[in-house]
């Protein structure tokens, strides 16, 4: 009994270092800061939007339209007179709900199957292992497209056409952890005390392969948000007059020429954004690679 | 002879993938809300039409039979009639692919001639200016939308600057050379035609480079990665104690044995750049297979696009394979 609350205690400590070894090791990180700062600056944007924004993002005031930066319109307007700038803010929100949602979705499909083949292995395995070399010979943007436009064009369509074209590469993670966990002792020993399949999944697979799975999955962000941008540019994502980023540039695109600051500004906001993610996906990769941890 | 016999066996392994995409693409074209073959029409269609599509295609047998009907009709290069052009569809890829071909051609080009100079440099002066320039241009490069960089670099070199045209693949008053592969740059050279040829170079390069900044990013981290590691190997060592000059030691020894990652990475970039190519194209008003699949997406055209999305993932499944083969010829020590 001793020896138990020694050993829990030591634990908890090893913890507490671990947590404060991990906030060293972020600060020490610059670039991983200023990913972050980007990341909450996004997250405010988003959670506060009716403050932040200086406008009525949807208000149609034509008289008003194509007008440069200035002190009301800080980013200037659009054709329909609409402050760019309050549109930014409010797109902060979509980008942040495509982004999660897809990661979600297409995570969850990922851990379905990525255990399954990885926990049964076998035909089970084999089958699955060339549904995933099907899906991924696909060039991603192309089969989202192609997905999207026979689910008809809309924002939901296109967050589903993503997670579709985007668990397979989760699934893989998840299986080769599955695979590395799977013959370790102590699943052996859990067995052996009669612990369901379902048990051991609960209880031991899933909480000991998260970490590989986060890291990757911050750095997918990114690339999702760019790829949601892109099917909102061609027409396939947020429909007018959702003020989506990607959607926005579309649009713009058009003003090139009259009006630079049409489609600049929406393309800087998804730049720093996918920017802010990456720096914090490298950052946790960084951090959670035990190479690093062991100096 | 190994070689033969590796790729011969890989062929093969590409069949069953393909079955598994057209499983796929099959899926796709019958997800559409509503009656495929009304949409496929468009509105227009008269009721003996849609009979006879509705024939063609076994619309009222069991699924499995629609599918075979498909990979029929795949098998005899049938992949529809887009409703925008009124043509077959394969007939508009094949007229479209060149002007995809040169541009993503050139560009995969660019970032290769660049990101790998660019790479080494960093690699070689690690962790001082270079080295951090390049860091902040390669976290900058994939961090931005590529239809948003091409806008940019259209506003500054042809809206502002007027330096470089904008729009298409050659001035409207010269005309196309004669046609022989295709590729404007390529014809114009055989015919010796320096003016079309001096047009064409200078209407694919804005195109070429917007497509281009994220794959060179991406090539000159990956050459970066590589050289420093192979840089640790014993035998740099030892080509540095026996006296040789560092230029030697990096471009002859370190260099070769550093490109086996760039090589894969160049396979799946061609992939990127292809889908990128969707998106620069309709910006630079490209004639490429990429401005056309855009142009299908605004009508709801879902034959094009289905045929658009078979035809690129086809040559990418092909393009995998020519990596894996480079790698047999770039080191002789992987054996399959």
């Amino acid at each position: 009994m001793a020896l138990n609350e020694e050993m829990q205690t030591e634990e908890t400590e090893r913890h507490s270092r671990g947590w404060k070894f991990t906030l060293h090791l972020i600060w020490n990180n610059p670039l991983m800061v200023v990913g972050l700062a980007a990341v909450c600056v996004l997250f405010v944007m988003a959670v506060f939007a009716p403050l932040i924004s200086t406008h009525d993002p949807f208000k149609i005031n034509p008289p008003q339209r194509l007008k440069p930066p200035s002190a009301t319109y800080l980013l200037g307007t659009d054709v329909a007179g609409r402050d760019i700038f309050s549109r930014i803010v409010y797109g902060s929100r979509i980008t942040l709900q495509v982004g999660i949602t897809v990661i979600i979705l297409a995570l969850l499909i990922g851990y379905v199957f990525g255990i399954v083949a990885g926990f049964f292995g076998g035909g089970v395995d084999e089958l699955f292992m060339r549904i995933t070399d099907v899906f991924m010979s696909f060039p991603y943007l192309v089969l989202a497209m192609g997905l999207t436009v026979a689910l008809g064009p809309s924002i939901q369509n296109a967050m589903l056409a993503m997670a579709v074209v985007w668990w397979p590469t989760y699934a893989r993670l998840i299986r080769s952890e599955v695979l590395k966990l799977r013959g370790r002792p102590f699943i052996y020993a859990s067995k052996g005390l009669g612990a369901t399949n379902l048990f051991i999944i609960l209880r031991h697979i899933l909480p000991n392969s998260w970490v590989p799975v986060i890291v990757q999955a911050s750095l997918d962000f990114g690339r999702v948000i760019m790829y949601a941008a892109s099917l909102s540019f061609i027409g396939l994502g947020a429909q007018p007059p959702t003020p989506d980023w990607g959607a926005m540039i579309s649009d713009g695109r058009g003003f090139l020429e009259q009006a630079w600051w049409y489609p600049t500004f929406p393309g800087l906001a998804i730049m720093v954004t996918i920017l802010g993610f990456n720096l914090v996906g490298d950052g946790l990769r960084d951090i959670f690679d035990p190479r690093l941890r062991r100096r | 002879m190994k070689l033969w016999a590796y790729i011969l066996r890989r062929l093969i392994l590409i069949v069953p993938t393909l079955i598994g995409v057209t499983v796929i693409t099959f899926t796709i074209s019958r997800l559409i809300p509503g009656d495929p073959i009304a949409v496929s029409l468009g509105p227009y269609a008269s009721q003996e039409q849609i009979q006879f599509m509705r024939a063609k295609w076994g619309l009222d047998k069991p699924l499995t039979i629609q599918y075979a009907l498909y990979l029929r009709n795949l098998s005899r290069g049938d992949l529809g009639v887009s409703i925008h052009s009124k043509r077959s569809v394969l007939d508009d890829l094949k007229d479209f692919f060149p002007a995809t071909f040169e541009l993503t051609t050139v560009s995969m080009f660019i970032s290769i001639v660049l990101g790998i100079p660019i790479g080494i440099i960093a690699a070689v002066k690690k962790n001082r200016w270079p080295d951090f320039v390049t860091r902040l241009y390669a976290l900058a490069g994939v961090s931005m939308p590529v239809f948003w960089l091409g806008l940019l670099l259209l506003l500054v070199f042809y809206l502002k600057l007027g330096w470089l045209p904008g729009v298409g693949r050659l001035d409207p008053h010269l005309s196309p050379p004669t046609s022989i592969t295709g590729l404007y740059l390529v014809d114009s050279l055989i015919t010796a035609n320096w003016r079309v040829f001096w047009d064409a170079l200078k209407h694919i390069l804005l195109p070429a480079f917007s497509l281009s900044c994220v794959i060179m990013a991406t090539i000159s981290r990956m050459t970066r990665a590589s050289m420093l590691e192979v840089m640790t190997e014993n035998y740099i060592k030892a080509a540095r104690a026996k006296g040789l000059s560092e230029r030697v030691v990096i471009y002859r020894h370190a260099l070769k044995n550093s490109l086996i990652p760039v090589v894969t990475i160049i396979g799946v970039m061609y992939g990127v750049c292809l889908a990128g190519a969707v998106l620069t194209e309709s910006i630079f008003s490209w004639p490429g297979l990429g401005r056309y699949a855009v142009k299908a997406i605004t009508f709801l055209d879902l034959d094009a696009i289905m045929g658009f999305t078979l035809v690129a993932t086809l040559i990418y499944v092909f393009l995998n394979l020519i990596v894996d083969v480079a790698y047999l010829v770039i080191d002789p020590r992987i054996k399959y």
